[in-house]
């Protein structure tokens, strides 16, 4: 798993492809939001969370759709299901990469949402990063699982959305819920069953890719 | 598990959508043999070898490497033994061929590996941190020949092995397999040069139309080889 992390990791490192790609169409859907939506009219980070999981979920598709690309490209993806390796650990090592870079979109995102759209009522605490690693999770096994099933078909770029969006949405609800919660300063208690509703549906599917990625990995 | 044949494929079907490509094909190789499987093209030969590796699931049959299921849950430990070119060069054309040797070792359970060594046995000592991408047709099937080979594994299957290869390539080429199968290695070699085939296999079989045609042991010359190759496609022709 590391060693697939790692490698992803190196390639991104040396190309940037994904994480420029996923930033650029961050700060255009971020620049879109700050001259149609005025900061004055959004009642401070109330919005914020929304705002915030809706930029990752268009940024962070392009991402992972790519991210098998590199695997497709020259046959690696034949090399990889031939190592004797266990292949749920191929997936857990490339969901862990988009995981990264998904992070460190969010890193960057967030600092830029607060500027552009206002930092009034802001009390961050720590269930903010609770609520973004989570939901971060959540979104890189189901992703991560089905950017591998689309890489497959030549429809990959329609494809990926049409089946991951439906099945993200209660994450995304429970995201941004817990991640405007974090950054109003509520307390855990009132965030409770999102979180607990995050932390299954990450176990969910991160189990769930696990077991299935050697059947998709095989033609 | 010594005594085992290399590969046994029992009734092995695989179809594309609904095209059928392969029907009830069954083949064993022994360990230490050099199989050459000849066929022209669109006749099954790749989609064979990718069934027989692993990477591709048969809609029918089964296939075993070293007595264990190739597709089964202890395939994982088989694959160490295996060694498999395709058509591409299989590495990560962003990372040096030197980094992409570094992966596969650890992917291999190699630990530390002189990828050093590994490029200059293969010709590429030069090149070694320059990145995959740029490399020619001829380096990068260089590469891909030490990948597939940096792990020792007692099966090579090679596809179309020589393409892009120059002369001292193929040399290259002819010099690894001889050494594998002087360790008592077995190769399952796909080729279209018929040259190669004679000079280096110990038996061939005629794949046509999905089905195994012809078997041709022992080996004759290239000539003699291209007529009884000619006969067995105008037979499944016919």
């Amino acid at each position: 798993m590391w060693q697939i992390a790692r490698k992803d990791l190196l390639i991104e490192w040396r190309t940037g492809e994904i994480l420029a790609s996923m930033l650029l169409l961050s700060v255009l859907i971020v620049l879109v939001f700050a001259f149609t939506l005025e900061p004055a009219r959004l009642h401070g980070p109330a919005f914020l969370g929304g705002l915030l999981w809706a930029t990752l979920l268009f940024s962070g598709t392009v991402a992972l759709n790519r991210s098998f690309l590199l695997e497709r490209e020259g046959g690696a993806w034949t090399a990889l299901a031939l190592a004797p390796i266990d292949r749920g650990s191929i997936y857990l090592g490339k969901m862990l990469a988009n995981l990264v870079l998904l992070l460190l979109a969010a890193t960057f995102l967030l600092p830029l949402m607060m500027l552009l759209l206002g930092t009034k009522d802001l009390a961050p605490n720590a269930l903010l990063p609770v609520s973004l690693l989570l939901g971060m999770i959540g979104f890189a096994a189901i992703g991560t699982l089905f950017a591998a099933m689309a890489s497959r078909t030549r429809a990959r770029e329609v494809l990926m959305p049409l089946l991951t969006f439906p099945l993200l949405a209660p994450l995304l609800i429970a995201a941004a819920r817990t991640t405007t919660a974090g950054l109003l300063g509520e307390p855990l208690e009132a965030v409770r069953s999102w979180i607990m509703l995050l932390a299954a549906f990450d176990l969910v599917f991160m189990v769930a890719g696990w077991l299935f990625f050697d059947h998709v990995l095989e033609d | 598990m010594a005594d085992q044949p290399a590969i046994r494929a029992e009734g092995l079907g695989k179809n594309f959508g609904s095209r059928r490509v392969l029907h009830e094909l069954s083949l064993e190789v022994a360990s230490g043999e050099c199989l050459g499987l000849l066929g022209g093209n669109g006749a099954g030969k790749s989609t064979l070898l990718r069934l027989l590796a692993g990477s591709s699931r048969p809609a029918a049959g089964s296939v075993a490497l070293f007595g264990v299921d190739a597709h089964g849950d202890d395939a994982g430990a088989i694959r160490r033994r295996l060694g498999f070119l395709g058509h591409e060069g299989m590495v990560y054309r962003d990372l040096s061929p030197r980094e992409n040797l570094d992966v596969f070792a650890r992917l291999y359970g190699c630990g530390e590996i002189d990828a050093e060594a590994l490029l200059a046995r293969v010709g590429l000592a030069r090149v070694g941190k320059r990145a995959t991408r740029t490399l020619s047709r001829g380096m990068l099937q260089r590469l891909a020949l030490a990948r597939a080979t940096l792990h020792e594994p007692d099966l090579l299957m090679l596809d179309e092995p020589f393409t892009g290869l120059d002369e001292s390539g193929t040399e290259l080429l002819r010099a690894l397999l001889r050494a594998h199968h002087g360790r008592g290695g077995t190769t399952l070699l796909i080729s279209h040069s018929l040259s190669e085939i004679a000079a280096l296999c110990t038996r061939v079989v005629v794949l046509a139309r999905g089905r195994l045609r012809a078997e041709i042991q022992p080996v004759p010359a290239t000539a003699e080889l291209r007529t009884r190759y000619r006969t067995a496609l105008l037979e499944a022709q016919a």
